[in-house]
């Protein structure tokens, strides 16, 4: 493991600051990424495109069973993408950033149902 | 992540494997057990030993469930089938708490308690919920657990090179590591369709658990968003009391039955309901099983009591939700296919081959390493991983064979005689937990033994119990018994002669494993030319 390995090699770093820097804090964001961030988005996707597919004449109750199924895949194919990217700030801009749009894109849409009553 | 996709996805499987892998055997284990939960439930429910009745009878048995509970606000019978002959009542009593009891539809007598959780009642639940109900916890777990499967199962197929070779290649004399992995790629490769569709189908079930929020956008503009989702998708119907009693002649519950059954090109009903029984606005609901179709159904009338005439129905046709119920009918397997029935057993049981077979190879290929490293998780996850494979074996066998063994009516500290025996399940398997940490080189071994031990046991009690034998239970018909005894010989057969192969692979000390293989009997031996280069 090259996690040990390195650890090993370093011994006069202070703790705090040799786990921060090491590959197993990098697996810890990478790890946190992929299902939180992965289960955010993948959340947002079934209530946006479940929304969407009605506003485009579908019937509701179809267009939510359809999302929630697709959104099942669509996590499983962020989880394998978070562990395939090599670059920690991508992980962070898609899952993290991505987050952020989706949990905004909600509140934008449930806004609006508030101001019609 | 790591210098190539394909490392990257190596990775993954392994540590995802590693992690998630007990949790998964367990799951696997528990899915493949459900397959047969309704022939389980005979073996371990001596009194519901009989052939499903030709007629059934309604109207009787429900002045009797009445006057169990008088004022009840509902009450519903679980219909018989081939497999499961008696009527499964349940009312609930005038505390609100839901009561259960089985009767014989066909004489309209109740069934003495039979003490056990059985098969529907604990192995089935605890394949999906791990009987965790805090929260809701055991549902995430046993989600996360179908998602990581998915997540294998796709970064098993990339890391593999070779995947039209290993459908014909298993090596059972090559040395453990290598026969291990050929075994784990034949049983991954072989059932890789029916692995996916499990664990997606398992997923889809459960929709609205792991995706709550799912119709909040779509429905928000109602006030409860949810509740109009699921009436749009399940049907919704429902009638307050009228608080005034009804008439003292009813309308037939047969005839009503009858009459839902003919709609349905005489598929039968698999569940009934009276709701607000006495009242003036009581009234009858009946549910069309999938006994004829993959696809679960959702197709439900209901009946006016006081007059027979039908007040309301729910059939469901839409694409999307018939999908729905397609992929959740596949997982379920509630329709009449006894070639798949015993498909998707085998399948099931594949599947925990697979989990187990990836486990050895991961800590046979480092144990030598890690023995090195003096890394003291080592025994820990030996020790969790003996528990979760062998353990849950000998767990679920000691369940059987602690209902055989438990006369009726017994309790014990205030417990019940079915809470005895899952009592007794959860003591053994921790059991195993501590025999595995505490004798990490011959725990397999010893494990396997017990789990033969055990199946024959559990046989010979069955039949000593019961009078149910083996010859009996074949001359009879009654299958359900025949095929759980018939199974236990097996799985004793199997045991022992994988307990035979341990014993020979391992001496009285851990050996590191290249000279294990390479020894496998006390005689000696011509070293074969793969031990050279291994």
């Amino acid at each position: 493991m090259s996690a040990l390995d390195r650890s090993v090699h370093v011994p006069d770093r202070p703790y705090m600051k040799r786990f921060f820097s090491s590959p197993a804090f990098g697996m810890v964001q990478r790890l946190v990424l992929a299902l939180g961030g992965g289960y955010v988005l993948s959340a947002s996707f079934v209530m946006l495109v479940g929304w969407g597919l009605a506003q485009l004449g579908m019937a509701r109750g179809e267009a939510v069973v359809l999302s929630m199924m697709v959104g099942f895949l669509v996590f499983l194919g962020l989880i394998l993408w978070a562990f395939a990217e090599r670059t920690l700030v991508r992980l962070w801009v898609v899952f993290g950033g991505g987050s952020l749009v989706g949990i905004g894109l909600v509140q934008l849409v449930s806004a609006s149902f508030a101001a019609t009553p | 992540m790591k210098r190539s996709f394909r490392l990257s996805m190596a990775w993954l499987h392994t540590w995802a494997g590693v992690v998630i892998g007990s949790l998964l055997f367990i799951i696997f284990w528990m899915g493949s057990l459900s397959v047969f939960d309704r022939e389980i439930d005979r073996w371990m429910m001596p009194d519901t030993r009989f052939h499903a009745p030709e007629t059934i009878q309604l109207d009787g048995i429900a002045d009797d469930i009445t006057a169990l509970a008088p004022g009840s606000p509902q009450w519903g019978i679980t219909l018989p089938t081939e497999r499961a002959p008696m009527g499964r009542i349940f009312y609930q009593d005038t505390s609100g708490t839901f009561q259960r009891k089985y009767a014989n539809l066909e004489t309209g007598t109740f069934i003495p308690d039979q003490g056990t959780r059985a098969g529907t009642g604990f192995l089935y639940p605890f394949h999906y919920s791990l009987h965790i109900r805090w929260k809701g916890v055991g549902y995430w777990l046993v989600g996360l657990a179908a998602l990581a499967m998915m997540a294998l199962l796709v970064t098993g197929v990339i890391i593999h090179s070779r995947i039209f070779i290993d459908f014909f290649t298993f090596r059972p004399k090559k040395k453990l590591p290598r026969s291990t992995l050929d075994l784990h790629n034949l049983s991954g490769v072989l059932f890789l369709p029916f692995h996916f569709m499990i664990a997606f189908s398992g997923l889809v079930i459960f929709m609205n658990i792991y995706f709550p929020q799912g119709p909040n956008l779509a429905y928000g503009d109602t006030d409860v968003p949810r509740s109009e989702f699921f009436a749009d998708i399940y049907g919704r119907y429902s009638r307050d009391k009228a608080e005034a009693p009804g008439p003292e002649d009813t309308a037939s519950l047969d005839a009503m039955l009858a009459q839902s059954e003919a709609a349905w090109d005489d598929t039968p009903a698999s569940f009934v309901r009276v709701w607000h029984p006495g009242d003036a606005n009581s009234y009858f609901e009946v549910r069309r099983s999938g006994a004829r179709t993959v696809h679960y159904p959702r197709q439900v009338f209901y009946y006016d009591l006081a007059s027979g005439d039908i007040i309301n129905e729910y059939s469901d046709s839409s694409p999307a939700v018939h999908t729905q119920r397609f992929l959740s009918g596949m997982h379920f397997i509630l329709y009449d296919h006894w070639v798949l029935r015993w498909f998707y057993f085998v399948a099931g049981i594949a599947g925990c081959v697979l989990i187990a077979t990836g486990f050895v190879y991961w800590m046979e290929t480092r144990r030598k390493k890690h023995e090195k490293m003096g890394l003291k998780g080592v025994r820990i996850v030996h020790g969790l991983t003996i528990g979760s494979v062998t353990g849950i074996l000998v767990a679920t066998l000691a369940f059987f064979v602690i209902n055989r063994l438990l006369p009726l009516n017994t309790e014990f500290l205030g417990l019940s005689r079915a809470a005895l025996e899952i009592a007794v399940f959860y003591l053994v398997w921790v059991a195993t937990f501590a025999h595995a940490f505490f004798r990490p080189s011959r725990a397999w071994l010893e494990q396997t033994w017990v789990i033969a031990g055990l199946s024959v046991l559990a046989f010979v009690l069955n039949g000593l119990t019961t009078g149910d034998h083996l010859f009996r239970s074949i001359s009879e018909g009654l299958w359900a018994v025949a095929g759980m005894d018939l199974m236990l010989l097996f799985s004793a057969v199997v045991a022992a002669l994988m307990a035979r192969r341990l014993q020979k692979k391992q001496t009285s000390e851990p050996v590191p494993i290249k000279q294990a293989a390479a020894a496998p009997s006390p005689a000696p031996r011509v070293p074969k030319p793969e031990v050279a280069h291994g």
